[in-house]
């Protein structure tokens, strides 16, 4: 009996520690209990040759068996483990990105095939003909656009190299999203927090929604490194963090000169349009007053857990740069998460009117 | 007792609960920026330049990050593509060219919209005609230029009025017509003459409680019940004629002659323009005469303003009025109530303080403020001695004031010397602003004289 006890014991402990690392807010990146070779490659050779699943201008650093967009290109389906960025065939944004089969961060699919206004002009893709290596609202980098590495969004900005800023990260435990490393880090975002959703916002609700991280400034001046805004004005600065966000001679508020970015909608008065949040664009399987809205999502200073709803007391109705942009892209100018240049001629979905309720 | 209670608590209930499900189900946001002359997908703002913008779109007056493309002109208040107001600006006329007001950007003969924008002043667009020949609100505030008699609503004086109101629309960086227009409401009140109350293009700076409804500057003010000219004073509002017509009214000539398609223009400019508020005009040198246009009971009064007869207060004994006035359908022979529309208009005029072109169908020949040929703009109403078969010449009205049954100054046999205590030596006619200004009696006249009655 103590014999069958210990071998069941062992059994059931041995399951739980597969399975574990599967199931939602699950600890590393790579779940366990994937298979090294599904992204690992000692010789960039099997059987004389490159395998169809490869990319097909290795070898690639760290032995894995592509580059980032390389590994990163499928369609979503909602169990897949990697999050894919892009598409080799048109994704299914929908009209918002919230019911295909597009991440929150949205698809590079159209900057991919030219459409340079619809997503960041990353490598492989090409630079983008009207401001090159210049972000709008910032000083020029020393070259284009990557995913990680010097001139990235990802991984640690001291590291040249898309592999060498992002070194070890997909193994890192980013149980406790700390912003100390870079795998502990929001989305490997070095020194961004926020909650990770466990599929990356396929097809989000009111509950299963990354939570982005945003501070109630008081100021054009300050500024806090962990926002998902301040990642953003890393490049675009004077659209976040420059003198020329508030017209108000002292303080900060409106009227504004610039769309304001960590900027809690809490400040408003309570009779405001603001207040109505979000207005005709509450997310799916939302209930109560001011519910969440994946459309247009809102950013908090507490992102222990999603929200489902937005309270107004204070650092919960954070505006976000991306409140209205994807961070990859969109088939939207600007990639904007709706069509608001369309709006109001071709489209009736316009996300602005989650927080301009009075404008819809 | 006890079963009937507990039945209509049920059904209480039940009710409670449809008509809350009826609220969720019919809960929507629906803002009215996509019902107003600027939203509009069909006929809203659509810079030429922007041709990536859909017509109505935001885009087309604020840049969110306060840049548009490659170009980091501004950024401006509100995010806007430029200046909303200057406020160096003081007088007119104002430039398009220099940015003095953002709207003119638009509204001004070298619009930037897609095909430019017609805008006629209110004699023609409402009253059939003008003879100011203007087609842009740029213009009618610039009609100095051309013209030493015109008027205008001086903007700057808006805007220091604005400030010190503390309305919660009205800031520092604010652009003086959102005194009176909400820009992301204002309808397309221009191409609707005969229902403006439904396309209106203003909203109050000030909160009204209308029945259940609070209005203010984030409503629209005219488009709904109890905020008509009608309303205002139920079957006291007689329509003007309309241009060249003997039957058909102001606004835009239809038989609706009680103006319950005009908007309570009179609530609307009182809520600056009234018995209280202090309002100085750079253009006149001085501050504005107070108005109140509520209180009634004729010449009795005697408060600081005196209550004008155009608005509640009404004449004592009669009144010589043309038509539609002398026979109107209301049922009534004085106590008339005025929209402020059917004498000034809003913007400017070529005329002095925003008098209107085109008067009750008719219109005005030039005249002097100073002197009695202000009459002619009185005509317009009331009937002077031709009208009355008392004088051969237009603009005499000396039977009006002396022979008349309730002629106020009335003269007796062997009063030869007397009438030099008004006119003078050589016994001019007397300019009618002496005595015929808002709020006023005719304490101008010698002591012996005065009637005591309010001449307004």
């Amino acid at each position: 009996m103590c014999g069958n006890a210990k071998k069941i014991g062992f059994v059931l402990m041995l399951t739980l520690l597969l399975i574990w690392p599967l199931q939602k807010g699950s600890f590393a990146k790579i779940p366990a209990g994937i298979p090294c070779s599904s992204c690992h490659t000692m010789h960039y050779s099997q059987n004389g040759g490159v395998l169809e699943e490869w990319g097909k201008h290795g070898p690639y650093k760290a032995l894995v068996i592509n580059d980032c967009i390389g590994c990163h290109t499928g369609n979503n389906d909602g169990t897949n483990f990697t999050p894919y960025v892009t598409s080799t065939s048109p994704p299914n944004y929908g009209e918002t990105g919230t019911e295909g089969n597009t991440l929150a961060g949205g698809s590079f699919y159209w900057v991919s095939i030219g459409e340079e206004k619809k997503g960041h002009n990353v490598v492989p893709f090409p630079p983008d003909s009207r401001f090159g290596n210049t972000p709008p609202g910032g000083p020029g980098l020393t070259s284009q656009l990557t995913c990680a590495g010097t001139t990235g969004c990802h991984g640690d900005r001291n590291k040249e190299g898309d592999f060498e800023a992002l070194l070890g990260a997909h193994h890192a435990d980013d149980s406790t999203i700390d912003g100390q490393t870079v795998g502990t880090s929001y989305r490997f975002l070095k020194g961004i927090l926020g909650y990770e959703d466990s599929d990356w916002e396929y097809q989000p609700d009111a509950s299963h929604h990354n939570q982005y991280k945003g501070t109630d400034r008081s100021s054009e001046a300050q500024v806090n490194t962990t926002t998902i805004s301040y990642l953003c004005a890393e490049c675009h600065g004077f659209f976040h963090s420059g003198d020329g966000i508030s017209g108000q001679s002292t303080g900060w508020g409106s009227p504004w000169l610039r769309h304001p970015t960590d900027y809690d909608m809490s400040n408003t008065a309570s009779g405001s349009e603001y207040r109505a949040y979000p207005g005709n664009y509450a997310a799916p399987r939302s209930t109560g007053i001011n519910p969440y809205s994946v459309i247009a999502p809102l950013g908090s200073e507490d992102v222990s857990a999603p929200k489902t709803n937005i309270l107004f007391q204070g650092q919960d109705a954070i505006v976000t740069c991306i409140s209205c942009h994807r961070a990859h892209g969109s088939p939207y100018n600007a990639i904007l998460r709706w069509d608001y240049y369309g709006w109001p001629q071709t489209t009736t979905k316009n996300g602005c009117n989650a927080c301009h309720t009075n404008k819809d | 007792m006890r079963v009937i209670l507990i039945k209509i608590n049920t059904m209480g209930l039940i009710g409670l609960f449809i008509a809350l499900l009826s609220l969720h189900a019919g809960l929507c946001f629906a803002g009215s920026y996509t019902d107003s002359a600027h939203g509009s997908a069909t006929y809203g703002v659509k810079r030429s330049s922007l041709s990536e913008y859909a017509r109505g779109n935001c885009g087309h007056c604020h840049l969110q990050h306060g840049s548009l493309g490659d170009s980091l002109a501004g950024p401006f208040p509100f995010a806007l593509f430029a200046e909303n107001f200057n406020t160096i600006a003081e007088t007119a006329p104002y430039n398009d060219s220099d940015n003095d007001n953002i709207c003119f950007l638009c509204h001004g003969p070298s619009s930037l919209q897609q095909g430019g924008i017609t805008n006629y002043d209110y004699s023609k667009t409402f009253g059939g005609d003008s003879t100011s020949n203007v087609s842009s609100i740029l213009e009618v505030f610039n009609l100095k230029k051309s013209n030493l008699s015109a008027s205008y609503h001086n903007l700057k004086d808006i805007y220091d009025f604005a400030l010190t109101q503390n309305w919660p629309f009205f800031k520092e960086k604010s652009n003086p017509c959102v005194a009176c227009h909400n820009p992301h409401l204002a309808k397309l009140i221009r191409i609707n003459q005969t229902n403006p109350a439904a396309y209106t293009a203003v909203s109050l700076p000030i909160v009204k409680n209308i029945g259940n409804s609070q209005e203010n500057h984030e409503t629209l003010w005219g488009d709904g019940p109890g905020e008509t000219m009608n309303d205002f004073y139920p079957n006291h509002y007689q329509a003007p004629l309309y241009y060249g017509s003997q039957n058909t009214y102001e606004p835009g000539g239809t038989s609706d002659y009680k103006g319950t398609k005009l908007p309570d223009y009179a609530t609307f400019c009182t809520a600056c323009h009234n018995s209280s508020n202090v309002i100085y005009s750079s253009e006149l040198g001085r501050t504005l005469r107070k108005i109140d246009w509520y209180t009634i009971g004729g010449d009795t009064v005697n408060t600081d303003p005196l209550p004008d007869k155009h608005g509640k207060n009404s004449a004592t004994v009669k009144v010589n009025l043309r038509e539609p006035y002398e026979n109107t359908l209301l049922g009534i022979n004085i106590d008339f109530v005025t929209s402020c529309t059917d004498c000034h208009e809003p913007h400017g005029s070529p005329r002095p303080f925003l008098l209107r072109t085109v008067v009750n169908g008719k219109i005005i020949p030039s005249f002097n403020i100073d002197d009695n040929s202000l009459g002619y703009f009185c005509m317009a109403c009331h009937k002077d001695d031709k009208a009355l078969g008392r004088a051969t010449q237009e603009n005499v009205w000396e039977y009006v004031h002396h022979y008349d049954e309730d002629a106020p100054y009335p003269k007796k046999h062997g009063d030869q010397g007397r009438c030099g205590w008004c006119h003078g030596q050589h016994n001019r006619p007397i300019a009618c602003i002496k005595c015929h200004q808002h709020g006023m009696k005719d304490t101008w006249a010698p002591d012996t004289e005065e009637s005591g009655r309010i001449c307004f």
